[in-house]
C-alpha cells in the first residue's frame, strides 16, 4: 500500500509536468497505465486549497466556523466531482463510448489541476488585491492580466476535458461535442443550484 | 490504444494543424490566444472589464 502510494505520488508529479509540456501523450499514458492512487496527492493539494479558502471566506480564526466551512467546501467538491464523472461516463456510454468509469474518474481528476490553480490564484489575489477593481489604468491593467490568467487556465481545462473523453471514453470529435453539450447543460443547472445554496458562486468543476 | 479516426470533413487538414500546436507545449499558443481575446474585450467594452473581474474575484 505504501509502495502504491509513493508510486502514485511520483506519477502524479510526472503527469502534472507532462500535462503542461505534452498533454496528448501524457493523457494517453494516464489512461493506459495510471492508477487511482495518483488522485491521492491531488486530494492533498485540494485539501490545502479548502483550508486556504475557508480562512479567506471566514476571515476569522474560529475553529468551529473554519471546520464547518472546510467540510462544506470539501463535500461540495467531492459531490461535484462524482456527479461530473458519472455524467461523463453515462453520456459517453449513450453515444457508444467504450471506456470504464475508473479511467474517466482518473482522467477527470487531472482536469481539476487548472481548476485548482484558478481558485487558489483567485483566493490569494483576493487577499493581496481585494475587489472591487476600478476603471483607472492600473485597475484595467490588473483586470486584463487576471482575465488572461483565467482564459489560459480555461483553455487548458477545455483541452484536458477533451482528452478525458477522447482517451477515457474513446470518442471521436462529434461525439465529444455531443457529450460536452449534454453534460454542460446539466452542469449549468447544477451550478445555479450551488449558487442558490450559497456554496459556490463559481462552481468548482 | 485503439481510437476512432478524427475527421471533420473538409476541415480535417485545418483541424490536424490546430491539434498539432496543442499536442506539444500548448501554453505559448494559449497565452497568445488569451492575450488577443482580452485585448479585443478591452477594446470592445473598455474599463467595464473591471466589473467582470470584480465579479470573478468574488467568485471563489
Amino acid at each position: 500500500m505504501t509502495g502504491s502510494f509513493l508510486v502514485g505520488c511520483i506519477e502524479f508529479i510526472r503527469s502534472g509536468v507532462g500535462l503542461v509540456v505534452r498533454p496528448y501523450e501524457t493523457y494517453r499514458r494516464i489512461v493506459q497505465k495510471g492508477t487511482l492512487w495518483e488522485l491521492v496527492p491531488l486530494g492533498f493539494l485540494l485539501s490545502c486549497y479548502f483550508a486556504i479558502a475557508s480562512l479567506v471566506k471566514t476571515a476569522a480564526f474560529r475553529p468551529f466556523v473554519l471546520t464547518k466551512q472546510f467540510i462544506l467546501i470539501a463535500l461540495s467538491v467531492i459531490v461535484t466531482y462524482s456527479i461530473t464523472v458519472s455524467l461523463l461516463w453515462v453520456c459517453g456510454k449513450l453515444v457508444k463510448g467504450t471506456g470504464s468509469i475508473q479511467k474517466v474518474a482518473l482522467a477527470w481528476g487531472y482536469t481539476l489541476l487548472p481548476t485548482l490553480l484558478w481558485f487558489l490564484g483567485t483566493s490569494l489575489l483576493y487577499v493581496l488585491f481585494p475587489p472591487p477593481r476600478t476603471g483607472r489604468p492600473l485597475g484595467v491593467l490588473f483586470s486584463a492580466i487576471f482575465l488572461i490568467f483565467s482564459a489560459v487556465l480555461f483553455f487548458w481545462k477545455t483541452i484536458l476535458t477533451y482528452l478525458t473523453l477522447r482517451f477515457g471514453m474513446r470518442l471521436d470529435l462529434w461525439r465529444i461535442f455531443t457529450v460536452f453539450g449534454i453534460v454542460g447543460g446539466i452542469m449549468v443547472f447544477y451550478s445555479i443550484g450551488m449558487y442558490r445554496l450559497g456554496i459556490f458562486k463559481i462552481p468548482f468543476i | 490504444m485503439d481510437l476512432p479516426p478524427q475527421t471533420v470533413g473538409p476541415f480535417t487538414g485545418f483541424y490536424k494543424q490546430i491539434t498539432h500546436w496543442l499536442k506539444i507545449m500548448p501554453m505559448p499558443t494559449l497565452i497568445v490566444l488569451s492575450i488577443f481575446l482580452v485585448v479585443g474585450l478591452v477594446l470592445w467594452i473598455g474599463p467595464s472589464i473591471a466589473t467582470i473581474v470584480t465579479l470573478l474575484q468574488r467568485g471563489f
